[in-house]
């Protein structure tokens, strides 16, 4: 990394500045705790948070399965006869799976329950919030307790009426130094580009993810928790 | 210089020289190792409402929703998000490890090199992370879009709004009625 080169308008890196005196000695005293053998593979497709959500708890509970099964497997729940698929440039991850129609875009591709389809999965334990926001004490269980991720729901709102949402996943959690709280959180969008790749690490403040949350219509609030099993 | 960045916010490398040790659990580093913060890069996005009423989006009448830093910590790149409304109550938002900072860096490096040397820019990122996409903006004359995940080619801002339209369109459009607020995309 070292060895990397830096475009002109960026560099150079200079040092950060110094934390306060004893902060890093304080900082020792943290309290954290994560999910270290979970990960998540980004969305395969632009509406596919739900099947990237549950293709990793399914994965982290021992049942290996493709997002491209597992969006399958939920429309044929639905009554729908025909095989989910990807775009022909993204076959090559789909590992043989075949399409056999071409109207996935209005059916595979598009807004879902994950909650629905961890049921039908029999990954799905119980809500732990429903429109409301996950507890903090609810995500610390899961995690030290449970050893388990926490799925949640990111409403996204336009002039406060609720439009559309995105699952991502708590898999951590940290108090730090100044007390305050903290979760670690796979996004299926991060990093982007509809690859499979594994998920970016991100922190950030428990009261940010909750009201907070970066999304498209400027700012997202945590609507939906689920414990898994 | 063709290629340039605005400051970032005051105070906005100890707030994040803050962060960052909070969270380090006391690690000691080598003076080698210790966290260094490249030039802030502003954020701009385009709203869900702008995207889906205006047919075309003015993108000079955005306004920056906050910076991102790279820092170098421990011979890993990591993002540190930063928002400052009018420049004041600068506050960390985000921290993102993996593959994000390399992203940046070669995106942005990328965009270095295939910029006009003769025009002015500035380097802008553009978040449409909801709509899959990341782009380092370059901001001049042309206008000069190159995606994280794909930097090698340079595209035009309609290639970059129309896919964002689209997109947003079908958030707007879904039913949310009762008993379909759990749904996610």
């Amino acid at each position: 990394m070292n060895s990397m080169q830096v475009p002109k308008f960026l560099g150079p890196a200079l040092p950060l500045p110094k934390p306060q005196t004893g902060l890093q000695a304080f900082a020792v005293g943290t309290d954290s705790d994560e999910v270290a053998s979970f990960a998540l593979a980004t969305q395969l497709e632009t509406h596919w948070c739900w099947a990237s959500v549950a293709q990793s708890i399914s994965q982290f509970r021992g049942q290996i399965v493709t997002q491209v099964e597992v969006a399958t497997y939920h429309i044929q729940s639905g009554g729908q006869t025909f095989t989910c698929d990807l775009p022909p440039e993204r076959k090559d991850e789909a590992q043989g799976v075949s399409c056999s129609i071409n109207s996935c875009d209005t059916a595979c591709n598009g807004f879902h329950s994950l909650k629905t389809v961890l049921q039908e999965r029999g990954r799905f334990s119980c809500s732990l919030a429903e429109n409301s926001n996950v507890s903090w004490s609810n995500i610390k269980d899961e995690v030290r307790v449970r050893r388990s991720p926490v799925p949640c729901r990111i409403g996204w709102f336009v002039g406060g009426q609720p439009k559309g949402g995105h699952f991502v996943c708590i898999f951590g959690w940290a108090i730090d130094a100044a007390g305050d709280k903290h979760v670690f959180v796979y996004d299926p969008m991060e990093p982007g580009g509809f690859t499979g790749a594994p998920a970016n690490r991100q922190e950030m403040l428990f009261d940010d993810f909750l009201h907070r949350y970066p999304s498209l219509s400027a700012v997202g609030r945590s609507t939906h928790a689920y414990a898994v099993s | 210089m063709p290629i340039t960045t605005p400051d970032g916010p005051d105070g906005a490398p100890a707030l994040i020289g803050e962060r960052l040790a909070r969270l380090s659990r006391g690690e000691s580093f080598s003076a080698e190792q210790a966290p260094a913060v490249f030039r802030p890069i502003p954020v701009y996005r385009i709203s869900l409402s702008a995207l889906t009423t205006e047919e075309n989006v003015d993108l000079l009448s955005l306004l920056p929703q906050g910076w991102r830093y790279v820092v170098r910590e421990r011979g890993e790149l990591v993002l540190v998000d930063v928002s400052a409304p009018q420049n004041a109550d600068t506050r960390v938002t985000r921290v993102t490890r993996g593959l994000a900072g390399i992203q940046v860096l070669t995106t942005a490096l990328q965009a270095e090199q295939v910029a006009n040397p003769v025009n002015e820019y500035e380097a802008r990122i553009m978040d449409l992370r909801p709509a899959g996409a990341v782009y380092i903006w370059l901001h001049g004359q042309d206008d000069l879009f190159f995606a994280l995940s794909d930097p090698a080619v340079a595209l035009a801002a309609a290639q970059v709004v129309g896919p964002a339209q689209e997109h947003a369109r079908r958030i707007m459009a879904i039913d949310l009625g009762a008993g379909r607020e759990d749904l996610g995309s």
